[in-house]
């Protein structure tokens, strides 16, 4: 071959060379600046059985959003996949499963139903994924110990010491009931409020009455607890499908006792649908005038101007407190992330152990995660009021209870 | 489990000696229940007595009944006497919809096709309702707070006791419709024999559609009903279960037997969770389907039906 065509032959070559690997060079350049999404898992129970949970998800997918207008986490959009496990464990185990195996999440989220949490949760340890459990209240979702597993919102532990204060700083009962649903978050209530308890040694309780998960009836519940006559009566995990029969029934049969409810009760459908069957009750509540159009709360007043811009609900009672856990979980992990400086999960992991005092742009306030890993928040309670009024209460660090938001609801 | 079972059940036998008012009331509110049973039971078996077919989306019907009372009465603020009379119209003719398009091409298979047709429907409605309405539970208008009905010293709300009015006429006009009416007595020899009823001049189509249409209106009646005793939310067709049993506890071809069935089942549901236990509450009308299957297949005022070869 002549020495010129050896020359054509090298320098094309070399062209060649460049027209293939400069695309790829791209593509170095992009992960060198992170732009490839970050994935995050996030599974809630969005049909079927505690739906009102699983509006969560649409709390997270407004955080992803704005987080993402606003440049992502360190250059990085966040790619939130959700999963409906319909408060089915085998659906969330399953679901975790995709999002180790298919998907390859950085970090899973969500959960809004304890089983649910308690079946994945093993399953993102043993792949030492981290898994930030968004809104289940069961202690056992992350006891014991996992590594790997934190849980975000206040526990069914976390209630019950402060309900039973509550209800004995405002009514002085002798005895208690305890109305308990069927289901991991109903148990573990009621096995709170039932460990707590001998610390009031003045407060017995007589009879703990469950009902199962999806009930047509309630006549039987009450006309017991109607027998039994308790003092107050706590309520263990019930929820906005159960809680709207109960209270009506309740009033048809001319039973009115001094109620002291957790939190599933607290979601403003129930209100609107029973009214003034619910004048005098309290109930656990985790966000400050969370679904209140007239809240003085600023920070929460913009959340629920944001929900409805981005979702326009059709229910004017929307959001409830549920999409604020799922816009905090995905504000936790990046204030995480950020915090670590990379996307390191062991890192991360250690960071949220050390994790004191967090206050982000969510709806918690200010919080920590402890040795159990169970994320400790004021809990708040809420008094029905006649004539469409509430009043939030929180309790100051001396013991006593004072009011810190009034609004009207209907 | 057992413990609990024994500690609840010697406390109950205290309650019964104790309280006698209480046992009143808990036999009351049973038969409010069981009535909302027995209504949807009657659903099951116009279709049973007509068609030969267990419909399985008969407690979607109910649901709908309820969700399209709140679309009329809350989304299009119709009042509310249009709104019911809407959804009922909107249900009898959805079901007539439902069975002429997706279940009448699979009588010529066999009824065994047209059953796994109403599940696959069931299916299909519930999502739908999910789709339109959301999943999560819907405010539903109070309609009788204009007309209170409360009888004096009886624990039942309104609503019961409108509608175990509505139970009771339904049952009777039903009886008298089948037995004395030209459609009644039509409905019934497509029931026992299609192909000869065919022969006679029976339009067997329309009387099929007369049925179904019927258990419809039947459906949302009970489901706007309920819907006051119940949450109105997508898996509310939960209740179509207990009158189905009912139907099997009175007589899968008895009218007046599914009211009959359904507050038997209402009485015992509520004397076993109140005097034995919860748990057990929910296990009766399982029970007792199984135990009227194996001792008296035809329900308690149910004919056996004799099939001559």
């Amino acid at each position: 071959m002549r020495k010129s065509n050896k020359l054509r032959v090298v320098i094309g070559g070399l062209i060649a060379s460049l027209l293939v690997t400069v695309p790829f060079l791209g593509d170095f350049a992009k992960e060198a600046t992170g732009a490839e999404p970050v994935k995050i898992g996030f599974h809630a129970s969005v049909t079927r059985i505690a739906v009102e949970m699983g509006q969560a998800a649409l709390g997270a997918q407004l955080a992803t959003e704005e987080i993402n207008a606003a440049g992502g986490i360190l250059g990085r959009p966040i790619d939130l996949i959700i999963y409906d496990d319909q408060c089915t464990p085998s659906l969330a185990a399953a679901a975790a499963h995709k999002m180790i195996e298919k998907d390859k999440v950085f970090i899973a989220t969500g959960g809004t139903c304890s089983g649910c949490s308690i079946a994945a949760g093993p399953i993102f340890n043993e792949a030492k994924m981290p898994y930030f459990a968004a809104a289940v209240l069961s202690p056992v979702v992350s006891v014991p110990l996992k590594k790997y597993v934190f849980q975000m919102p206040f526990t069914s532990e976390a209630q019950a010491p402060v309900l039973l204060d509550f209800a004995r700083k405002t009514h002085a009962p002798k005895t208690l009931a305890i109305l308990q649903r069927g289901g991991a978050y109903g148990k573990s209530v009621s096995d709170a409020f039932i460990k707590y308890l001998p610390g009031y040694p003045e407060m017995r309780l007589l009879e703990v009455l469950e009902y199962p998960e999806i009930a047509t009836d309630f006549s039987s519940h009450l006309l017991k607890l109607k027998a039994l006559n308790p003092d107050v009566v706590l309520t263990a995990g019930t929820m906005v499908a159960d809680g709207i029969p109960i209270f009506r029934r309740a009033e048809e049969l001319n039973y009115r006792p001094k109620w002291v409810c957790d939190l599933g009760i607290s979601d403003d459908h129930v209100r609107q649908a029973v009214k003034k069957s619910m004048d005098g009750i309290y109930c656990a509540w985790g966000m400050a005038g969370c679904n209140v159009d007239t809240t003085t709360n600023k920070r929460i007043a913009d959340f629920r101007m944001k929900y409805k811009e981005r979702f326009k609900p059709k229910d004017p009672m929307e959001p409830s407190q549920t999409p604020g856990w799922g816009y905090n979980a995905i504000y936790f992990i990046k204030f995480l992330i950020e915090k670590v400086g990379k996307f390191d999960q062991e890192k991360i992991v250690a960071e949220a152990e050390r994790v004191t005092d967090w206050t982000g742009p969510g709806l918690m306030v200010s919080a920590t995660f402890t040795l159990e890993k169970h994320y400790h928040l004021n809990l708040f309670v809420k008094h029905y009021l006649p004539d469409g009024w509430e009043e939030t209460l929180e309790r100051t660090k001396e013991g006593d209870w004072k009011v810190i938001d009034k609004a009207k609801r209907y | 489990m057992v413990e609990k079972i024994i500690s609840s059940t010697r406390l109950s036998i205290i309650c019964f000696l104790s309280d006698m008012p209480i046992l009143f009331d808990v036999i009351i509110t049973g038969i409010g229940a069981g009535v909302l049973y027995g209504l949807v039971g009657l659903a099951f078996v116009l279709i049973l007595k007509a068609t030969n077919v267990v419909n399985f989306f008969q407690g979607d019907t109910c649901a709908f009944g309820a969700y399209l009372t709140v679309f009329f009465a809350a989304q299009l603020h119709l009042n509310l006497p249009l709104a019911v009379g809407l959804s009922i119209l909107s249900a009898i003719a959805l079901t007539v919809f439902l069975e002429f398009v997706g279940l009448r091409p699979l009588y010529k298979v066999s009824i065994i096709q047209v059953v796994i047709g109403t599940v696959a429907i069931s299916m299909i409605m519930r999502y739908l309702i999910r789709l339109y309405w959301g999943p999560q539970v819907v405010p539903f208008p109070d309609l009788f707070k204009d007309i209170p009905l409360k009888i004096p010293g009886i624990p039942l709300g309104s609503a019961t006791v409108w509608m175990m009015i509505l139970a009771t006429l339904s049952i009777s006009g039903f009886a008298i419709f089948f037995k004395y009416t030209r459609w009644g007595t039509a409905l019934r020899a497509c029931c026992q024999d299609r192909s000869s009823a065919s022969l006679m001049g029976i339009n067997v189509g329309a009387m099929m559609s007369l049925a179904w249409g019927l258990s419809g209106a039947i459906g949302s009646i009970a489901g706007i009903a309920g819907a006051h005793m119940i949450s109105v939310y997508p898996e509310m067709g939960i209740i179509g279960l207990k009158g189905f049993v009912a139907s099997i506890l009175g007589g899968a071809n008895s009218i007046p037997g599914a009211l009959l069935g359904g507050v038997i089942l209402g009485v015992l549901e509520n004397l076993s969770g109140f005097y034995i236990s919860f748990a057990f509450r929910d296990l009766i009308a399982f029970i007792i389907m199984i135990f009227m299957l194996i001792v008296r297949p035809s329900g308690l005022l149910g004919k056996p039906v004799v099939r001559k070869v």
